[in-house]
């Protein structure tokens, strides 16, 4: 079986003054359907950057991203919206949600940037919302939830559109222990009962618990711990 | 997209209505401006364009239909004589005064024209017709002068240029650039009361309509070659050349343009301001979007529609506003001719300064980098 998502000696170096400064250094890796794969390393190690990356946000130096064995860090930037709209689910630390659309409209807001129409819209809003646990919550605007739930809104938001790779940066950092148990057994869980390839940053040592494999990020280089 | 530029736009209410006060107020000023422009310059050629003539013979280098300079009409009778021509019809024009029931005089423009064919009269009556000022002292006011003549009685009399006209009939719509009122009268009866001697049997225009219309500058061409001494001008031309007098020779159109030029700059400057207002307060918002995979052209739809929210509810507004404020201006004498292409013209206008509005915004999103999303 084919790696959903590789990562082929991937390097990002930005130019401070005359100075390149390398924050991903010839990062290689690879994920297949159902595995979570956890990045770990401190702030300033390059996992936003690598993320990036990965999502086709930003664009590599050099090395290469194959998504399912196609090569997509060479698309145009006309091309890579499509690329991400398609293929990813963004999960981030500060939930990101749209503070003036209810927990339902934030998840259909995906599913708008995909076309699904209407009626479908509605209906996979509701169903992702009660996968979950957000039944009674999903009328509700942000500004009315706890930290818990609006991650798990923006978990139901990134699984909207059926992605088959989920990002997340972070995820746990704004929440408390129970709360953040539950994120990472819900991305587990998608990972494994949807086939989802999730990819992992974060500072929380109980995020190892739900990692199918681990790595390690210093000074943008990668070492896998227990891949 | 819309969708979301809709719930964005009105999410924050406070400042939706102070935007919407200054589109409305923005809006308005240039929709009045223009109305009151456009009904200015339709009451300073509403003679011309109803007479259904198609060239006019004027004095030589005539500015516009209110300021004519008299001819002998003995040209008349070589025009009728002429086998292109359906008909060719005198109308008389002088300034005199009209004295009021309280001793006091007004300014009135005395149109003479026949009244057995009345061409340069009035279109419209309000009561009796165009015909009813032949056989003697008889005259035809607009009914728009009752509030500068007062109570306009049929069968009144009134003294104009100190001779007594008895009033047989009002029309309607006939008004001039200058607002004095308009007084209609047969053309030999014009001719005895003008004062300067030398004017009798002078005519301010000869108008003349065509067996083919098709030919108007062929026939024009000919006569300007037989009537040296006069100036030929289709109908479309007098109206253009009236209305460029009274837009350009005045200063007036510089007004006009520069007031609802400014109305439009400050709708514009309030839209473009409110969206990039709303832009940088969404920036994060703007790009969760841009890592979902919204594309440039769903961004520019967000932008956009706000900012056609934004001019199209001002206009909702500010529209009927207008229409409401047109009865009473009427009644002061101002004209505000706002016609559905006007609307239209102005909503058109408005909706594409307001899009231009959100270029500042639109190129903020543009250059806005969504990688920044993972590091807040």
């Amino acid at each position: 079986m084919k790696p959903l998502l590789e990562a082929r000696a991937l390097t990002k170096h930005y130019e401070q003054g005359t100075i390149s400064v390398a924050a991903v250094d010839s990062v290689s890796f690879s994920l297949r359907a159902g595995e979570t794969a956890l990045i770990i390393g401190p702030s300033g190690s390059g996992k936003s950057t690598l993320l990036s990356m990965l999502g086709c946000i930003l664009r590599p130096t050099s090395g290469a991203i194959l998504l399912a064995g196609r090569e997509v860090s060479g698309l145009s930037d006309r091309d890579l919206p499509r690329i991400r709209r398609r293929c990813f689910g963004f999960v981030f630390q500060s939930f990101h949600l749209f503070p003036f659309l209810t927990a339902r409209e934030n998840v259909e807001t995906a599913l708008r940037l995909r076309k699904v129409p209407a009626a479908s819209r509605l209906r996979q809003s509701i169903d992702l919302l009660e996968d979950c646990g957000l039944e009674e919550r999903m009328e509700f605007y942000p500004a009315s939830l706890s930290g818990g739930e609006k991650q798990r809104v923006a978990i139901a938001r990134a699984l909207a559109g059926d992605p088959f790779i989920l990002l997340a940066d972070e995820p746990t950092a704004s929440l408390d222990s129970a709360n953040g148990d539950m994120i990472f057994k819900m991305l587990r869980g998608f990972a494994q009962q949807k086939g989802k390839a999730v990819v992992m940053a974060s500072h929380d040592p109980k995020a190892r618990d739900f990692a199918d494999s681990v790595y390690s990020l210093t000074d943008g280089r990668i070492a896998a711990l227990n891949a | 997209m819309i969708w979301l530029a809709t719930r964005l736009a009105f999410h924050n209410r406070a400042r939706l209505i102070v935007t919407l006060f200054g589109v409305v107020f923005s809006t308005y000023l240039t929709l009045t401006e223009t109305a009151l422009y456009i009904g200015m310059m339709e009451n300073a050629t509403s003679i011309i364009r109803h007479t259904g003539a198609d060239l006019w013979v004027a004095s030589k280098g005539v500015q516009n239909f209110d300021f004519a300079k008299p001819f002998p009409d003995d040209r008349l009778k070589r025009l009728q004589a002429r086998n292109d021509l359906l008909w060719a019809r005198p109308i008389s024009l002088s300034w005199g005064f009209l004295k009021l029931p309280d001793g006091a005089q007004e300014l009135v423009e005395i149109i003479g024209y026949d009244p057995a064919q009345p061409v340069g009269g009035p279109w419209e009556m309000a009561s009796g017709t165009a015909a009813d000022v032949g056989g003697g002292a008889k005259m035809i006011v607009d009914e728009s002068a009752e509030q500068r003549l007062g109570e306009l009685l049929i069968g009144g009399s009134w003294e104009v240029n100190d001779r007594p006209l008895k009033l047989v009939g009002l029309s309607r719509g006939a008004r001039t650039f200058t607002t004095a009122p308009i007084v209609f009268t047969s053309y030999a009866l014009a001719q005895e009361m003008t004062p300067d001697i030398s004017r009798r049997a002078a005519a301010a225009y000869i108008t003349i309509k065509l067996r083919n219309p098709a030919d108007a500058e062929r026939v024009a061409s000919s006569l300007r070659r037989e009537l040296k001494e006069n100036e030929i001008l289709t109908t479309r031309a007098f109206v253009d050349r009236t209305i460029l007098y009274w837009t350009l020779q005045t200063g007036m159109g510089a007004a006009f343009c520069l007031t609802a030029l400014l109305g439009l700059v400050v709708g514009a400057g309030t839209i473009g301001q409110t969206v990039f207002a709303n832009t940088m307060e969404h920036l994060g918002e703007f790009a969760t979007l841009k890592a979902m995979g919204a594309s440039p052209g769903d961004l520019n739809t967000i932008i956009l529609a706000q900012a056609a929210i934004d001019a199209a509810v001002g206009f909702a507004i500010a529209a009927p506003l207008a229409l409401l404020s047109r009865a009473p201006l009427e009644k002061m004498g101002v004209t505000l001719a706002i016609s559905p292409w006007l609307l239209l013209g102005l909503f058109c206008v408005t909706l594409l300064t307001a899009l231009a509005a959100a270029y500042f915004s639109i190129r903020r999103v543009q250059k806005l980098d969504p990688a920044t999303i993972f590091r807040s």
